[in-house]
């Protein structure tokens, strides 16, 4: 991955939040609203174009007779999602910062 | 304009700090806690209705003994259900504090009610004072490892509050222990027994301490998600 091809997935700060918390395991709606401090609607919206790109897995269930979201990474995204660290980790290397 | 260096080391600082958010998330081991407190408060009304049964029917009804068998088994199989379930669903989110926490009080609360049981049963039931004084040791077996069990939850979470709680709870059930005091227990419909005081606060420890454990660290996980790390940028 090189700086001038990142995916559009990573390019809002609230996605590269809601990978790097599904890089650690899999999150209810409420937990990433949490660590990300973002609104429903932002979060939801975020969520769903991530998605659409093939990053996630959604699991629908009721827990208590409430309904609860959960979303974990697929292949792609942690593949891409550390290939995008990655490519993070160089530049900063390259810019003499590490 | 930023430059791509300063971005890059923006979106790295950010990625570090919600993955380190989510290895302090402790709101789904919080439960666990909740779940042992709710166990020990099922046990001690099944042991005031088989106290209840003994001082209407007797001793030796059948009841009785079926209630005090149920008060011995309920606790381990209430635990390991409570342990594997806990188990599954923390394995999936690579908590390790939340998940070392759950193996230190799955040994801790399994393993020292099995030994306090064996040491029971290897126990003569005479009324000598120095076996009577080995049936008080059992209170040993079972609150040591819990107050181990604390402090290691207090390291874990880098929690003072926890420590000091901890070191009082210690020191008033050493006390306790010391004054070999004694109140009734059991008296629904009858004289029912009486049990040492440091015996009545280890009962107390383990349904309100545990329930007071589990809100506080569902309240300790929602405080370190608040605004410590500034990740109000996070969702422009």
């Amino acid at each position: 991955m090189e700086i001038n091809t990142i995916p559009e997935a990573f390019q809002t700060k609230l996605r590269i939040a809601i990978m790097s918390a599904l890089i650690t395991g899999e999150r209810t709606f409420k937990e990433l609203k949490l660590f990300t401090e973002s609104t429903d609607g932002n979060l939801g919206a975020q969520l769903s174009k991530l998605d659409n790109l093939g990053y996630l897995t959604i699991r629908k269930e009721f827990i208590n007779r409430k309904p609860q979201t959960t979303y974990s990474l697929t292949h792609k995204g942690i593949t891409e999602f550390k290939e995008y660290v990655y490519m993070l980790e160089n530049l900063l290397r390259d810019s003499g910062y590490y | 304009m930023k430059s791509k260096v300063e971005i890059a080391l923006e979106d790295v600082i950010m990625i570090k700090k919600v993955i380190e958010k989510t290895q302090q998330d402790f709101s789904r081991i919080s439960s666990f806690f909740l779940w042992i407190g709710i166990i020990n408060f099922l046990v001690f009304i099944l042991e005031q209705i088989s106290y209840y049964i003994r001082n209407i029917m007797g001793l030796l009804s059948s009841a009785y003994m079926a209630l005090e068998k149920i008060c011995i088994v309920f606790p381990i199989i209430a635990y390991i259900v409570c342990f594997l379930y806990f188990r599954k669903k923390i394995i999936g989110n690579h908590n390790d504090i939340s998940n070392g926490m759950l193996k230190v009080w799955g040994i801790i609360l399994i393993g020292s009610y099995i030994f306090k049981y064996l040491y029971i049963m290897l126990l003569p039931s005479t009324e000598i004072d120095f076996v009577n004084g080995l049936w008080r040791c059992s209170e040993l077996i079972i609150f040591l490892p819990i107050i181990f069990g604390h402090f290691m939850t207090a390291i874990l979470t880098k929690s003072r509050l926890l420590i000091i709680v901890t070191c009082i709870e210690n020191l008033i059930f050493f006390a306790l222990f010391t004054s070999m005091r004694e109140v009734s227990y059991g008296t629904l419909g009858g004289i029912g027994t009486r049990v040492s005081l440091s015996s009545a606060f280890v009962r107390i420890v383990m349904i309100l301490g545990m329930i007071l454990l589990g809100i506080y660290l569902k309240k300790r996980g929602s405080s370190i998600h608040g605004n410590k790390y500034d990740t109000g940028s996070i969702s422009n």
